[in-house]
């Protein structure tokens, strides 16, 4: 299925492509509605330079877009009138980019049958609840996550990982159990080292940036890992909390590191205490949605793309990456390399059975592979790891 | 006559000065300012679709306003208005959830009764501010503050713990409500029409209350001199408390209209700095009932055109907050620069009187 | 210090509160300004000191006219003012009270040693480190008056000294001022609205009336004059007339009994005290400032609570029980600062006359032509806003919203700031109040005043009720003596 995935998106390139180049339709207008700010170094950045991306590929495509779209910043806001805004404003399709627009997003696209809605997250087109016009594109960031768990518990000394998780839903624990797969792999398997030596601890500050008031301070729950002995932090945060914290631990002599998200760039904060960054890459999916829109030929799904592992960095293919980090020793780099190419050729597969969820019911068999939707649902975290499964 | 001829030129002198100043500061950070100010118009009033936005961003702004010039007619400053908007959404979505969805009320009667829930837990919040004030001796600016950020981790609380969505909490709010639970839309969906007319009848409710019952007459009385009212046995923190509660009332109403009309569920923030919002326009009309639903409608239309900032100019959205916050302020500045602004016939009384 | 006022207008609106003024302050004299309240001797004071600048007309210093003068400007020239109300800070210790308001900037050091200087010249005795809260009226002004001295004041100006302190001290103030002018240099101007401090103290004297000069007087002082140039001639005679003095109630039950009763007031705690008053009682509180008089007149009223002990009214016990149940009670209460306590300056007059008189809210108009206008005499119209009130009016509004069946009335400075015709009148409507089976306690700055109209005087003095003396054994000295513990209690009553 994974190793399909390629397959069929390149095969949806080529027709979308021959028939892009046929139909002399006009310039496609888009709008994109980022959840934080447009320059955020982080995931709303990422999908922004994705539409930007678009605009420079599809010569004539006009990106009409509005960041900062959450209740906290313009309160009084709701999403199906900046779809109306924008529908007035010419656009036909609307990418909304966060899992919190999912109500808005359904209500607009039954109020626009005609415009095309892909909400960048969320699971409407999978769990039927989507309108005929709205579908879910999302990547596979796991993959990056494991990369990322990986060369976390290669790098750590005292055995002691800290995982900085935003909100808990499904996204959010199934990308941190994919840190924790790629972690338990490299410790075990690559170190040889005992399973009860690895502490894999998740933190969740309540959403996914700093709201002062609302939510814990990053910085704060960064600081506390590292004053327990945690030497790397993994954020699973929009924001750059955790390798701040770990530049300045390393400034008074500390020997700490971290790994951001999101964006491809985000290890410039503190490049000397940067494992790597697993980001988002917009720029392919979002140009073959446009396409297929311009084209008419877009059939609104649910779509869950697989990481390019052959090309993993290339801003042309892959929908994700993973940016090796300065900080990275070479070893683990030749390790980290030869993980990505035994999963890219299905040598290793993490998440092949047996696995237990923290409660000690069974996420996947022994014998068999958790599928898409098994690990798209993940209802907990995995035995092995520390911290709540679902909030209080 | 002249005295409404000399204000209304007064506000016609201070909206000119202001979008002058505001104007400047928004060339000075490089937009055009003309488009700025058309695209904001446009925005707000500029087609159907924006008038019905902008209505429905007068309703929560004219029942606050309603409702903080209650209080204001008791001396009383309700800051508290966005935390009592807060508790009068989550009073709705309880009623609703708990009550309307398990079928314990009957339909017709779920959005009523949301909305007279939201109503006593407006009420109440007020009440907590106003006892505070007159039994506690704490200020109700600072009581009301406080209660704001309560509200806040109340509504947050509720949303991502017990009122969370199944499996997973959200920022984006509680589940949403089935549409037999709304009050019914008018045209577009952003607009409820019950919405609008309560809100009318709040604010003629207020306008009659205040100037033409013997209630109104003891806050007047209460707000001009609070001793002499202690002193003829009008119990003026009996009346203080009754203002918070009516204005409490207004204020978790609009809470209700919110949810019921609008948002459909709890979201985070559900009070959208509207009662900050109703606090300048209450200032803006001085405290004029006469002048409050102009003020409202031009804090709706500068709310909702202002959104259209980042979209039709790409002007980094944060200016349309500046643009708003200096148009408010020099709003405010401009009313006392005006040259004939404090040399009314007060001031001869004043002086006699200190003759004597 | 030769200073002549020539030909001063002044002008708020189309009141002229001073018109065409022309006076001389004679070097080495006392000079008298004489007038009814709202004659415009504020007015002309204020002029005189650089705080109002005239709209007509000039302030001659030593033979040269001081345009545009400034308050700083009257300063330097030696022209230094004792306001009615003190201009001081009660938190701050008196050296640095004294040390403030203009003037080099002194150290600690050296200002005590001035304020010592200067107390010792004037026979003064004022702790430097005491906070100015915790002295008395006296004293306050002492302290004002040393710092005037000490920045070397030439004409020093007095705007009603005497309010509030004690027959002996107001002897040591004139004693003061008398030593003050004894250089032949220097001159005191005195604003006063009594005729007797102004017989005893003064060499000349100048009457204002309505705003404009009406008559001037060199010692000796004839009365009947003055008064004829202060009130028109028919005035004097209304003035001049001896009130009919009450007689002492001595039978029947009483309406208020107060019981080893200790009322706590905002600032003081009373001793406990036990008093009795019967219907149809005029009865006057003397003391001086923080003798403890309008505390009791409060705690009678409900405002301030009696904690401990009993207090009944017509049986009924109200210790510690609201405000309201006094005003229940029919116990009403007429404050001081009448525009500040009792009255709602933006509202109008009828709308007082709703809150007053709620259930017959209806009848509003007719209560005000009825009450107001028959028979108090109120002349504004019922949608006048009470802010435009007289002093005289406000009183007579405030009285007019009192009911009928009041039993006990309670009165703080009933006539302050009035004219004669009105101070008439409130006492005319209190003796109709009493014959109609009312009781009447007030409370009065003016000592002669207080014993001309109350048939029973109860004398405070350091928070107790010191002295309950029953009508015809009381003279002024011997009340001013108990006010301020000269006397030891037990001998007056005996």
């Amino acid at each position: 299925m994974r190793r399909l995935m390629p397959l069929a998106l390149a095969a949806v390139l080529t027709i979308v492509c021959a028939v892009a180049a046929t139909a002399a339709e006009k310039p496609l207008t888009f709008g994109l509605l980022l959840v934080g700010p447009y320059n955020d170094k982080g995931y709303s950045q990422a999908q922004y330079e994705g539409g930007k991306y678009v605009e420079a590929q599809q010569p004539g495509t006009k990106m009409l877009y509005l960041d900062k779209v959450n209740p906290a910043d313009r309160p009084g806001v709701t999403i199906p009138q900046l779809v109306d805004d924008l529908a007035a404003k010419g656009a036909t399709l609307i990418l909304a980019g966060s899992d919190d627009m999912k109500d808005g997003i359904r209500e607009a696209a039954e109020a626009h049958p005609d415009l095309t809605f892909v909400h960048l997250s969320g699971d409407d087109a999978l769990t039927g609840k989507a309108p005929k016009n709205l579908g879910n594109v999302f990547s596979k960031m796991e993959y990056a996550k494991m990369m990322a768990g990986f060369s976390a518990a290669m790098t750590t000394k005292t055995g002691k990982i800290g995982f900085l998780g935003p909100l808990i839903n499904d996204e959010t624990r199934r990308l941190a159990n994919a840190a924790y797969l790629g972690a338990r792999y490299a410790w075990e398997t690559v170190r040889g080292q005992k399973p009860e030596a690895l502490t894999f601890k998740v933190s969740w500050i309540g959403f996914w940036f700093n709201i002062p008031g609302v939510t814990s301070d990053p910085n704060q729950v960064a600081g506390s890992f590292y004053d327990q002995g945690y030497d790397v932090i993994i954020s699973g945060i929009d924001t750059p909390e955790a390798l701040t914290v770990a530049g300045a631990r390393k400034k008074t002599g500390a020997d700490v590191y971290a790994l951001p998200y999101d964006f491809k760039l985000a290890c410039q904060g503190a490049p000397d205490v940067c494992l790597g960054v697993p980001y988002f890459n917009w720029g392919p999916p979002l140009l073959t949605i446009a396409k297929a829109v311009a084209a008419g030929t877009y059939k609104p799904g649910f779509e869950w793309l697989a990481p390019d592992f052959a090309a993993l960095n290339d801003p042309d293919k892959s929908p994700i990456g993973f940016t090796e980090g300065n900080a990275l020793s070479p070893e683990t780099k030749k390790a980290l390399a030869q993980f990505i190419a035994d999963i890219g050729s299905g040598k290793i597969n993490l998440y092949a059975g047996p696995l237990q969820y923290q409660d000690g019911t069974t996420f996947v068999q022994a014998g068999s592979v958790a599928t898409d939707k098994d690990i798209w649902f993940t209802p907990q975290l995995l035995r092995g790891m520390e911290g709540a499964s679902a909030s209080k | 006559m002249t005295g409404r001829t000399s204000s209304l030129a007064r506000a016609g002198f201070s909206l000119a000065l202001a979008l002058c100043v505001t104007l400047a500061i928004v060339a000075a950070a490089g937009a055009p300012p003309l488009t700025t100010l058309a695209v904001m118009l446009d925005g707000g009033l500029g087609s159907g679709q924006a008038v019905l936005r902008t209505l429905s961003a007068l309703v929560p702004l004219l029942l606050c306003g309603a409702a903080l010039c209650v209080t204001f007619a008791a001396n009383l400053w309700n800051i508290g208005v966005e935390g009592q908007i807060t508790l009068g959404a989550v009073c709705c979505v309880w009623f609703l959830r708990d009550l309307g969805l398990a079928g314990l009320v009957p339909p017709f009667l779920a959005v009523p009764g949301a909305l007279a829930a939201s109503m006593v837990g407006g009420a109440a919040w007020a009440l907590l501010s106003g006892v505070l004030r007159t039994h506690g001796r704490v200020h109700e600016i600072f009581s009301g503050l406080g209660l704001n950020f309560v509200a806040m981790g109340v509504s947050l609380w509720l949303i991502l713990g017990p009122w969370k969505r199944p499996g997973m909490a959200s920022m984006s709010g509680t589940e949403p409500l089935p549409a037999a639970l709304w009050l019914p839309a008018l045209g577009g969906r952003p607009m409820s029409l019950w919405g609008l007319i309560l809100a009318v009848a709040a604010f003629v409710l207020v306008a009659w209350v205040l100037n033409r019952t013997f209630f109104g007459l003891t806050l007047s009385a209460v707000r001009q001199n609070a001793m002499a009212a202690e002193r003829l046995g009008l119990r003026p923190k009996r009346r203080m408390l009754a203002a918070m509660a009516l204005g409490g009332a207004l204020a978790g109403l609009a809470g209700g209209v919110l949810v019921a009309g609008l948002y459909h569920r709890l979201i985070p923030s559900i009070s959208g700095n509207y009662g900050y919002t109703a606090i300048m326009a209450v200032l803006l009309a001085s405290g004029s009932l006469r002048f409050l639903p102009l003020a409202c409608l031009f804090f709706a239309v500068l709310t909702v055109g202002s959104i259209q900032l980042p979209l039709a100019l790409s002007l980094d959205s944060s200016l349309a907050g500046v643009v708003q916050g200096v148009l408010v302020l020099t709003l405010f500045a401009a009313r006392r620069l005006w040259p004939a602004g404090n040399t009314g016939s007060t001031g001869g009384t004043r002086n006699r009187g200190s003759a004597a | 210090m030769d200073v002549v006022l020539s030909q001063i207008v002044k002008r708020f609106g189309p009141l002229a509160a001073n018109d065409d003024v022309t006076m001389r302050f004679a070097p080495g004299t006392i000079h008298g300004l004489l007038g009814e309240n709202g004659a415009g001797k504020s007015t002309l004071m204020r002029v005189l000191c650089g705080v109002l600048a005239p709209d007509g007309g000039e302030v001659v210093v030593n033979g040269r006219a001081c345009p545009g003068l400034t308050p700083e400007g009257a300063g330097a020239l030696g022209i230094g003012m004792l306001s009615q109300d003190p201009l001081d800070f009660p938190p701050l210790p008196v050296w640095e009270n004294f040390a403030l308001g203009g003037g080099p900037v002194l150290s600690r050091s050296q200002a005590k040693a001035r304020l010592a200087a200067v107390c010792a010249r004037m026979g003064f005795v004022l702790p430097p480190d005491a906070p100015v809260s915790r002295l008395t009226v006296a004293e306050r002004q002492q302290l004002e008056l040393a710092r005037l001295f000490d920045r070397d004041v030439r004409l020093l100006i007095l705007d009603e000294p005497t309010t509030g302190i004690s027959p002996a001290q107001k002897e040591a103030l004139f004693g003061v001022l008398r030593a003050f002018v004894a250089d032949g240099e220097r001159v005191v101007a005195l604003v006063t609205h009594k005729l007797a401090e102004a017989k005893e103290l003064c060499d000349t004297v100048s009457v204002l009336r309505q705003g404009r000069l009406v008559g001037s007087f060199a010692a000796p002082l004839s009365t009947t004059a003055i008064l004829g140039a202060m009130f028109g001639a028919e005035a004097a005679c209304a003035v001049g007339a001896v009130p009919p003095r009450p007689a002492p109630v001595v039978g029947g039950e009483a309406l208020l009994r107060v019981t080893d009763a200790v009322i706590a007031d905002e600032k003081i705690v009373l001793q406990p005290l036990s008093v009795a008053i019967r219907p149809g009682e005029i009865v006057g509180l003397a003391g001086i400032s923080g003798g403890g008089q309008e505390a009791f007149l409060r705690g009678l009223a409900g405002i301030a609570p009696v904690v401990a002990g009993s207090l009944a009214v017509a049986g009924r016990e109200l210790a510690g029980k609201p405000a309201t149940r006094f005003l229940n009670a029919a116990v009403h209460y007429l404050p001081a600062s009448r525009l500040e306590e009792g009255l709602f300056p933006g509202l109008t007059l009828l709308d007082h006359v709703r809150l007053a008189f709620p259930e017959r809210r209806a009848e509003a108009r007719a209560i005000f032509a009825e009450r107001c206008v028959g028979r108090f005499r109120l002349t504004n119209l019922p949608e006048a806003k009470a802010a435009r009130l007289s002093g005289g009016n406000q009183q007579r509004l405030l009285l007019s919203l009192v009911p009928d069946d009041t039993r006990l009335l309670l009165a703080d400075n009933p006539t302050r700031g009035l004219d004669a015709a009105s101070i008439a009148q409130i006492w005319d409507h209190f003796r109709e109040r009493a014959a109609a089976g009312a009781a009447v306690v007030f409370f009065s700055e003016d000592l002669d005043e207080l014993l001309a109209h109350a048939g029973r005087v109860l004398v405070f003095f350091n928070r107790a009720l010191v002295a309950d003396l029953k009508a015809g054994i009381f003279d002024a000295a011997c009340v001013g003596d108990l006010m301020t513990g000269r006397t030891v209690p037990g001998q007056a009553v005996a």
